[in-house]
Order: C-alpha cells, then sequence, then structure tokens
C-alpha cells in the first residue's frame, strides 16, 4: 500500500492532508467560539461560485476560491461591524447570492454537470505542485498567526470586548481571524469537498473542546486530532478503496462520538 | 491628575429614542460610585460610552485628561477595565489562570514576570487555589473575583463594572463589595459599578449617583 506514496500525485495529496489536517483545525476553533458557523456555510457557497468562475473562464479555482472567499469575509465583517444588520441575515443574502450567480455561470456557459458535481467532492489527488507550495505557505501563516498572537487571539475569543479595553488592536485581530477562516474553507474544499470539509476543519475542532480544559491544550489537542484523522483516514481510504475524504470522515466521526461518549459518560459520574 | 473621569454633556441616540441626555459626571482618583435606576433608564449605555465601546452623537467623554477617542488615550487604553454584566456565558474550555491573562494580552512583559503579576492578582483577590480549575464550572461569585483579578493583571486605574451583583446572593454581594472596597484602598483604583440592588451593597463612604429616564437625577 505504501508503494503507492512513490506516486508523486499521491505523495503531494498525502502531504497536503496532513499539512491541512495540522493546521486547519485553529480556524475551526475560531468558527466554534465566535459563533461562525453560518458564515462557514456561506463561505462554502462562495467556493462554489468561484469553481463555476474557474470553470466558466477557464481559470485556476482554488486561486478564484481564495479570492472570492476574501471578497465576502471582508465585505460580511465590514458591514456587520459597521451596521446594526445581523451577521446572519448578511451570511443568508450573499449566500442566496452566490448560488444564484454561481448557477447563472453553470447554465449561461454550459458546464458539463459532471465538472460541477467535482466542486461538491474536491479531490486531494487534482492538487497541482503550486496548490501544494499554496498551502504549505498558508498554513505556515496560519501557525505563525497562533503562536506569535496566541495571548491577543486567546482574549479576543475569550472575549472581544475586554480584550479590546486590555490594549488588544480587537478590530486588527478579528479581521485576520475572518480572513483565516475564509481561505480555510476554500483550501478545505479543494482538498475534500464542500460536503465532507467539516471533517477536516469542525470534527478535529469539536473533539479538542469536549476532551479539553483549558484554551492551550484546545488548540494542541484540535491540530493533533486532525492530524490523526487525516493520517487515518488516509490509510483507511486506501485499505478500503474509499474516497480520501470520506475515510477522513469515517476516521473523524467515528473519534469524535467515541470521545463525546467517554465525555458524557465521565460528566455522568462525577 | 485628580479628575480621572470627565463626561460632559453626553447624549446617545438609538432607534430614534434618546438614551443618554446631557449626562455630566465627574470622578476624582480613588472615587467609588454607584450607579443605579431602573432598567432600561441607560446604565450600562453610559457606562459602555465610557469604556469606548458604544459612540455618542455629541458631549464628551475624557479619561485620565485625554479624550476617549484620541490617539494618545488608545495607547493607553489597559487603564481602564470594563466587566460586562454577562461574563461570556458560553461554555468553552479556558481555565481560571487564561481568564485572568487576558488582562495582559495588550502587554508585552515576559512570560514569568507575566505568570506572577497573574498569581499576584489572582492571590489578591482570593483566586489563587482555583487556577487551574475550569472557568465555566466556578460559581457566579468566584467569576466575578477572577474578572476583578484581570482587571488587577490590567493595572487599570479606572473599574467599570456592569451589574456585577446580579447573580450573587447577600452573603457573596457583601463579600464582593469588601473585596472591591480594599482593592480600591490598596490600589487607588477609581470604581464605577452599575446595580438595581443598591441595598445589597455594602459601600459606606461610597458616592451614590441615580439615574432616570437618561439623566442623571442625583450626584
Amino acid at each position: 500500500m505504501l508503494e503507492l506514496l512513490l506516486f508523486p500525485p499521491v505523495l503531494r495529496g498525502f502531504l497536503s492532508l496532513l499539512i491541512a489536517g495540522f493546521c486547519l483545525p485553529v480556524t475551526g476553533i475560531f468558527i466554534l467560539r465566535l459563533n461562525l458557523l453560518n458564515l462557514r456555510f456561506m463561505l462554502m457557497h462562495g467556493v462554489m461560485l468561484a469553481g463555476a468562475i474557474a470553470l466558466s473562464a477557464s481559470l485556476d479555482p482554488l486561486l478564484c476560491a481564495v479570492g472570492i472567499n476574501l471578497v465576502l469575509v471582508l465585505l460580511i465583517t465590514a458591514m456587520s461591524r459597521r451596521s446594526s444588520i445581523p451577521t446572519g441575515g448578511l451570511t443568508t443574502f450573499f449566500m442566496v447570492i452566490c448560488v444564484g450567480v454561481a448557477m447563472l455561470l453553470i447554465y449561461k456557459n454550459r458546464v458539463p454537470v459532471q465538472d460541477t458535481m467535482n466542486l461538491l467532492w474536491g479531490s486531494i489527488f487534482a492538487l497541482t505542485q503550486r496548490d501544494f507550495y499554496f498551502l504549505l505557505f498558508f498554513c505556515i501563516v496560519i501557525l505563525l498567526f497562533i503562536i506569535f498572537k496566541y495571548r491577543q487571539v486567546a482574549a479576543v475569543l475569550i472575549d472581544p470586548e475586554t480584550a479590546g479595553t486590555a490594549g488588544v488592536n480587537e478590530p486588527l485581530l478579528f479581521y485576520m481571524i475572518m480572513i483565516l477562516t475564509g481561505i480555510s474553507i476554500a483550501f478545505a474544499m479543494r482538498l475534500v469537498g464542500a460536503l465532507l470539509l467539516d471533517a477536516l476543519v469542525l470534527l478535529p475542532a469539536m473533539t479538542a473542546v469536549s476532551f479539553s480544559r483549558s484554551m492551550k491544550s484546545m488548540f494542541i489537542t484540535a491540530m493533533v486530532s486532525g492530524l490523526i484523522f487525516s493520517l487515518g483516514g488516509f490509510f483507511l481510504a486506501l485499505k478500503a478503496d474509499l474516497p480520501v475524504s470520506s475515510g477522513v470522515i469515517l476516521v473523524a466521526g467515528v473519534c469524535f462520538g467515541i470521545i463525546y461518549l467517554i465525555r458524557t459518560v465521565y460528566e455522568k459520574n462525577n | 491628575m485628580n479628575r480621572v473621569l470627565e463626561v460632559r454633556n453626553l447624549h446617545v441616540r438609538r432607534q430614534n429614542r434618546n438614551v443618554l441626555q446631557g449626562i455630566d459626571l465627574v470622578l476624582e482618583k480613588g472615587e467609588a460610585a454607584v450607579l443605579s435606576g431602573s432598567n432600561g433608564c441607560g446604565k450600562t449605555t453610559l457606562l459602555r460610552c465610557i469604556a469606548g465601546l458604544l459612540s455618542h452623537e455629541t458631549g464628551s467623554v475624557s479619561l485620565l485628561g485625554k479624550d476617549w477617542n484620541s490617539s494618545e488615550w488608545k495607547r493607553e487604553r489597559h487603564q481602564l477595565a470594563y466587566v460586562s454584566q454577562e461574563q461570556q456565558s458560553r461554555d468553552f474550555p479556558v481555565t481560571v489562570e487564561e481568564m485572568a491573562s487576558t488582562g495582559l494580552a495588550g502587554s508585552r512583559m515576559k512570560a514569568r514576570e507575566r505568570k506572577n503579576v497573574i498569581h499576584k492578582a489572582l492571590d489578591e483577590t482570593g483566586c489563587l487555589d482555583l487556577k487551574d480549575r475550569y472557568f465555566f464550572s466556578l460559581s457566579g461569585g468566584e467569576r466575578q473575583r477572577v474578572a476583578l483579578a484581570r482587571c488587577l493583571c490590567q493595572s487599570a486605574r479606572i473599574l467599570l463594572l456592569d451589574e456585577p451583583l446580579t447573580y450573587l446572593d447577600k452573603e457573596g454581594r457583601q463579600a464582593f463589595s469588601r473585596l472591591l472596597e480594599k482593592i480600591r484602598e490598596d490600589h487607588g483604583i477609581t470604581i464605577l459599578l452599575v446595580t438595581h440592588t443598591e441595598d445589597d451593597l455594602n459601600a459606606a463612604g461610597w458616592r451614590r449617583i441615580h439615574m432616570k429616564d437618561g439623566r442623571l437625577v442625583s450626584c
């Protein structure tokens, strides 16, 4: 089975999955703590729009997804901070717009249905060398951000208002968190697809929240869980001849279920 | 600098309603004041305007002689600590020590020095034994003490507390007000506390300010 890793696309996909599995759960914690679940859903639709644009105009799908998500998070963050419109309403509005424009582009440009469906599944083996380096660079940015800005990020995640009064540049940090979240969703869509990106981003974070008692241990647990889910999912997929994204979600789902059960039993007995 | 907080002719309008109407308030160094009034009279809005969390239409707010919107004040914002009513009730893995350390999030202190400051603040508020405990497993009174430890870490000179007594029983309220008094004496901090249960606050010598319909009626 390991000889498959001698093929460059397989090795590249494998390494990409491990790197993403280790780093993207950091943004999963941002999503959970700042209650950005609606936003993440809207960003998934943003990636679908990006895919439709890329297929229609023969552009790079990953760059399009990163660009569209960047525009969307900046727009929504600026609008929600400067007006009294609820973020939920804004995300729903942009989500509908994204799907509508995507459908229009697909219909008008006669994009083949199969190509459109590929947007929903993603594929780690379809990553180009450039995609790989781009992902690597982005993951290094996430790691540097969380290492060098840990105290400020933790303060914002605990309470944005008191972080601001403690001298943290809360607006800047919040924008950075939103930008990293937007780009993470774009990468996760490319790797495992729209339907399964939560396995890579959210499930490790949810596992960590159930399992940890401190902020620091939560970040570490999320990253290690993401790595284990990716590694386990990849080899399960090869062994059982499954799509890699399904392998990851199976491992992640089973692990999360076991940890949730352990926590429930522990809480009942204490 | 004796005049720590100066609010002049403050007006705030929200959703076609005058929430604050011409507020004038001055607090001196080390002074403690209780701001009371019925629900919806504008107490929290005033506190949030002073904390810089809400903008105002007209009037001015000066803290330690600097306008709240000036770059000079923004650089020294850590001198004001704000404890909100809700204390972030959503469950999330945070220890007591981590919660208190958010007061130092904007500082450039070295790790060892930071730890000493946090432990000293937790000790002063009687929370040092709780430092490794999960914050959301604490009682309401313990959470408020940790919030005070966070403010001490911040080396705040002005402390704004929004209804800190709400979730405490009578004994808890009295213990909390004794702790506040001790902190004020030891650190010379200026305190402005919002409450609607003034009677339970054991705060002899505190200035009483009453608010009604967006105006200060006794000051």
